[in-house]
């Protein structure tokens, strides 16, 4: 394998072991009784062929699913990785986005007015993982404890 | 070059329509409500199997909303050239411009679509453009079969991108197109 493509899987793996970690002190934060089971994960992609990861899944003290975060790949459009949140009844997306301005730049901001309007709208995104609201005019918000909660009622 | 995005969004609140209905079917089995699934195909499934149905049916559904917005958005492109183009009606003499005009009207339709994106290069950007590229090269991939043995350099790309990525191409051509009508 490519060094690149090597050095792009480990950044990944990393980033899912600081969400983890994130999401498991969320969870203490709000004194939720939980297990966790970690367990390694093949994924295959083009660039990379076959690569090594790991899967998260949570449990309530009663050993009822939930929720687990399974990653889903690298080489993602317009994001560094990507990771799905499953419940019950359905999944959301996280991607990780590097820091910097919004992905989709209109050529020419006509106004000052419009460049306000478009930043405040589309937000300066902040490096991390952000959650992907499927809802038409939804966006990409950072992922945070308000957020993740959120989801939670969304996937059970 | 007027074009709208109606056509894909009413695509895409479909697909927001049947994701939501299968969190819904599923929630039904959680919650043990099994009067619901009389008479359909859910009828005595168990919670387990009815999930995983349930989940590959939502991928697939996925899949086939990325290849029904890029089909979509390719007819509307090729239409819009195909109206621009009929200007060639206007060539005197009038018998050797309608001529030219079938010609061309036929021709567009075996256009590469690659080719079509990087037409609007100066009006949409390079980011934009790219983006369709890899869109493209995954809804090939879906529409012939999705082989294992040769993945897309970029996979799993979801309706919204899809949707997002069009919208914001369209978008670009129109913001274009009204500053010269505006100069």
């Amino acid at each position: 394998m490519k060094e690149k493509n090597l050095a792009k899987i480990e950044l990944f793996n990393k980033r899912i072991d600081a969400l983890y970690k994130q999401i498991c002190e969320w969870l203490e934060e709000e004194n939720v009784d939980f297990d966790k089971k970690e367990s390694g994960l093949t994924l295959t992609e083009a660039p990379s062929g076959p690569y090594e990861t790991k899967r998260l899944d949570v449990f309530t003290k009663d050993n009822e699913k939930l929720f687990s975060i399974v990653p889903y790949g690298i080489w993602i459009i317009g994001a560094e990785g990507r990771v799905e949140l499953e419940g019950d009844s359905g999944e959301e997306s996280l991607v990780y986005l590097s820091a910097g301005g919004p992905s989709f730049i209109m050529k020419e901001i006509e106004s000052e007015k419009e460049n306000i309007i478009r930043r405040k709208f589309n937000g300066s995104i902040k490096e991390g993982w952000h959650w992907v609201d499927e809802q038409i005019i939804g966006k990409k918000p950072l992922l945070t404890k308000d957020i993740f909660f959120a989801l939670l009622e969304r996937i059970n | 070059m007027n074009l709208n995005t109606d056509y894909i969004l009413s695509i895409y609140q479909n697909y927001l329509t049947v994701k939501d209905s299968i969190k819904v079917t599923r929630r039904s089995f959680s919650k043990e409500i099994s009067i619901l699934h009389n008479r359909t195909i859910f009828e005595n499934l168990k919670s387990t199997g009815a999930n995983q149905m349930l989940e590959n049916a939502g991928k697939e559904f996925s899949d086939l909303t990325v290849l029904a917005l890029f089909a979509s958005f390719e007819r509307h492109l090729r239409d819009g050239i195909s109206i621009k183009s009929s200007k060639l009606q206007e060539i005197i003499p009038t018998v050797l411009g309608n001529r030219i005009n079938e010609l061309a009207q036929k021709e567009i339709e075996r256009w590469q679509i690659s080719e079509i994106i990087e037409l609007f290069d100066f009006a949409v950007d390079g980011n934009v453009r790219g983006k369709m590229k890899q869109i493209l090269e995954y809804r090939n991939w879906i529409a012939h079969g999705k082989n294992p043995g040769k993945l897309p350099s970029i996979r799993n790309v979801g309706p919204k991108t899809t949707y997002e990525t069009i919208a914001n191409f369209i978008d670009q051509i129109n913001h274009f197109c009204a500053s010269q009508v505006n100069d």
